[in-house]
């Protein structure tokens, strides 16, 4: 195999020709307006040295390199107040764009319940192309949202992770 | 009552047509196949007659019909050969002709696009420095004129939108008026950020002040797209995708506050 430029080998020697990337935010994020809102993303894992091959900027995972891509989140769901079922809505958003099928809804009855919404999904995206994700609830009067949560001698539950992982 | 003189068209003139032409060709033909005799002639062979003979009493031989079969055959191959070449040199200067059209509508496509493009950076660029420009008038006292240089700088602001604005639909119409000749994965990506960017509108904060949301979004997903643009060569017609930056450096760590540069 032809020895590649200096510039696409990480530090330990390893050569990444698929994307990835591994993004959360340790930060609880309740919705405040019906309209919906993009989830923001702090943290993004460094795999092996520091190598990121997706950028992020808040709440934009940006792709850097062209392919077809498989996206997981996990958003941590959960609410302050009040015992009447309420949904929330996840998406996923592209240039700003609403990805059809890339829904899911949870309803949360109870302050005290914690639910993990999976979302999952297959994308063709291009280098440059933006990634979001956006949830809206049935309600803002309850405190909906994801939600970060620091138990005692534990790491932090994070509100969200996502996973993107370059297929081809 | 109007009287109609009929002329009779010289032979020379049917000749030219090509459709008597063929008419007597495909006679002749059909005749020489069925009705040998006709063609060659009535008379009674001779026994005097020689194998190439051919007169009042001598019949063709079928040696000498053979090659006049042969020579009928050879001169129509060379016609059809030629009526075929000159066809195909047609079609080959129409197909060229087509071609160096598509190219060139490449070419102006690609060139075109490269350009609005680095006037839509810098239109964004602009546009936020005018956000800054804004957003320093705001906690200005009464004495300084805050009202009028906010007037002032929110005009220029809202033209630098437009003129933004302009840019992206000409982009789309390039799109449109050339997306039968370019890659259509290019298409996409020029499509993507078109969307992205036509949502992106300058907002105001609940401080009073002015914000370009995601403007480093914007600058990054441009840039990259402007990377691809400058790939494209005009022997290949095709542009080359690369990812030349290293892996670990992110391009949102170098973002220059362009509200302190304005205040320097």
């Amino acid at each position: 195999m032809a020895l590649r430029d200096d510039n696409e080998r990480n530090l330990g020697g390893r050569d990444y020709k698929k994307a990835f990337g591994q993004f959360s935010s340790n930060q609880t994020q309740r919705i405040t307006t019906l309209k919906p809102v993009e989830v923001l993303l702090d943290a993004q894992a460094d795999a092996g040295g520091g190598v990121h091959t997706i950028d992020f900027n808040k709440g934009d995972i940006i792709i850097k390199q062209s392919g077809m891509y498989l996206i997981i989140a996990g958003p941590q769901l959960g609410k302050v107040r009040g015992a009447t079922p309420r949904w929330i809505d996840l998406w996923l958003r592209v240039n700003n764009i609403d990805v059809p099928n890339s829904n899911i809804r949870a309803v949360i009855i109870d302050p005290q319940e914690k639910t993990v919404g999976i979302m999952n999904s297959v994308l063709p995206l291009n280098r440059g192309d933006t990634l979001n994700i956006v949830m809206a609830a049935e309600t803002i009067e309850e405190g909906m949202g994801l939600e970060a949560i620091a138990p005692d001698g534990e790491p932090t539950i994070p509100s969200i992770i996502v996973t993107v992982v370059q297929l081809d | 009552m109007a009287v109609y003189r009929l002329t009779l068209m010289p032979v020379w003139e049917l000749c030219k047509k090509p459709s008597i032409v063929a008419a007597v060709i495909v006679a002749g033909l059909a005749s020489g196949t069925f009705f040998p005799d006709l063609v060659s002639g009535s008379a009674p062979d001779d026994p005097a007659c020689g194998r190439f003979d051919y007169n009042r009493h001598c019949d063709l031989s079928p040696t000498l019909f053979l090659i006049v079969d042969l020579v009928i055959g050879v001169l129509l191959a060379i016609l059809f050969h030629y009526l075929s070449n000159r066809n195909q040199k047609r079609l080959d200067q129409i197909i060229a002709s087509q071609e160096a059209l598509r190219n060139r509508r490449t070419d102006y496509a690609a060139q075109h696009l490269k350009q609005l493009f680095q006037l839509t950076l810098f239109t964004m660029s602009v546009t936020k420095r005018s956000v800054s420009h804004y957003n320093l008038t705001v906690g200005l006292k009464d004495d300084e004129k805050p009202t009028w240089m906010q007037s002032v700088t929110l005009s220029e602001l809202r033209r630098d939108e437009a003129k933004l604005g302009r840019v992206l639909q000409s982009v789309r119409s390039i799109l449109t008026a050339a997306n039968d000749v370019l890659d259509p994965e290019l298409v996409n990506r020029v499509d993507g950020v078109c969307n992205y960017l036509g949502e992106i509108s300058v907002e105001q904060q609940a401080d009073g002040t002015m914000e370009f949301p995601k403007y480093e979004v914007c600058r990054i997903k441009v840039r990259y797209l402007i990377e691809l643009l400058q790939t494209y060569s005009r022997e290949t017609r095709s542009f080359k995708d690369t990812v030349e930056e290293p892996y670990n450096t992110s391009p949102f760590d170098t973002a220059t506050d362009l509200t302190e540069e304005v205040k320097q």
